[in-house]
């Protein structure tokens, strides 16, 4: 039960996005089609995953073992950056025109503020390691679920009057504000 | 998307073509300083060449969206599944192995993101050979350039 309010918590209640504030670059920068809103979302949930896992192992395996606690942001950064750059070797080796169409992904997904608050998040809260997998899995999917729910509104823009002030990222970011109030409503469902 | 390069080989009905490090999407970006350090070498692709552009000739390619959407979804989409299941089953079978649960989780998670790995590698190798986006459009060719 513990596990499941961790989960919905992270994907509604706690939206990395809509309730923090975090990751509004990618957020913002690729929600105008979903078939891109929806890769960039499982990018962020996969490297969200594996950073779950492999912060808590360096925390609990190396930092608080040894009493370097001190070094956790600068660890948990590098973490970050190494496993997208892994990422992004592998790409590059496996299939060049996609790692050029990647352009802007990857270095988003590196310079993504939700990922490194996700580390240091599951860290302060002291969770497990099912618990730090299960946080990390659901805020991936809560940032997804966001970033998809944006584009489909965007898309729908597309074909609506807006005002020549408000078109771009005025719009975007009412439009963001919107959300941000409606995911409000789950509030309440854990406490 | 379009995406400008130059050809540096030709063979047969292909072409080989440094493309340069941003494609028509980044032009206003604000974040695109962050790619300038680290995309400053540029990639060199294999096209289709059916225009027959030579070596030194600036070239236009057309990369379809949806084709790299899809792309990045699979990529995507079978890491974190691989990733998932790694994780749980390393969990599930730590009972049987001499390790902690969480040491067991980190090996599952280990070998499924290598068996994904091969998978994806074998996979993206494939089709690479069979879908290789053309030149649709000779920009300048090279003598054009230089005189």
């Amino acid at each position: 039960m513990e596990l499941l309010a961790i989960f919905v918590a992270a994907i509604l209640i706690n939206n990395f996005v809509l309730r923090y504030f975090l990751g509004i670059c990618p957020f913002l920068g690729v929600s105008k089609k979903i078939d891109s809103a929806i890769s960039m979302g499982l990018a962020v949930t996969f490297v969200m995953s594996i950073t779950a896992v492999v912060s808590w192992v360096i925390n609990h395996w190396i930092l608080i073992p040894f009493k370097l606690d001190y070094l956790q942001i600068v660890s948990f950064i590098l973490v970050i950056a190494s496993l997208v750059q892994l990422v992004e070797m592998f790409i590059r080796k496996i299939s060049p025109p996609l790692y050029q169409a990647l352009g802007i992904y990857l270095p988003l997904i590196t310079t993504n503020c939700s990922i490194f608050f996700l580390a240091l998040m599951a860290s302060l809260r002291e969770y497990n390691f099912v618990e730090s997998i299960i946080f990390g899995v659901g805020s991936g999917l809560g940032f997804t679920l966001a970033i998809i729910l944006m584009a489909a509104i965007r898309e729908q823009l597309d074909h609506a009057e807006v005002p020549e002030a408000l078109k771009g990222a005025g719009i975007a970011l009412i439009v963001a504000g919107i959300m941000a109030l409606a995911f409000l409503g789950f509030s309440g469902m854990i406490k | 998307m379009k995406d400008k390069g130059l050809v540096v080989s030709t063979k047969e009905d292909m072409a080989q073509v440094e493309v340069q490090c941003f494609t028509e999407h980044c032009q206003n970006c604000s974040a695109r300083s962050l790619c300038v350090g680290k995309n400053q070498s540029k990639g060199l692709i294999m096209v289709r060449n059916p225009l027959r552009a030579s070596a030194g000739d600036e070239v236009e390619i057309e990369i379809p969206d949806t084709k790299y959407s899809r792309s990045l979804i699979l990529l995507f989409g079978t890491l974190l599944l691989a990733s998932l299941v790694g994780l749980g089953l390393g969990s599930l079978l730590a009972p049987l192995l001499p390790l902690s649960s969480s040491a067991a989780s980190l090996l599952g998670l280990l070998c499924a993101l290598i068996i994904a790995g091969i998978f994806l590698s074998r996979y993206f190798r494939a089709k690479n050979k069979v879908s290789l986006y053309p030149v649709i459009k000779v920009i300048t060719k090279k003598g054009e350039r230089h005189g």
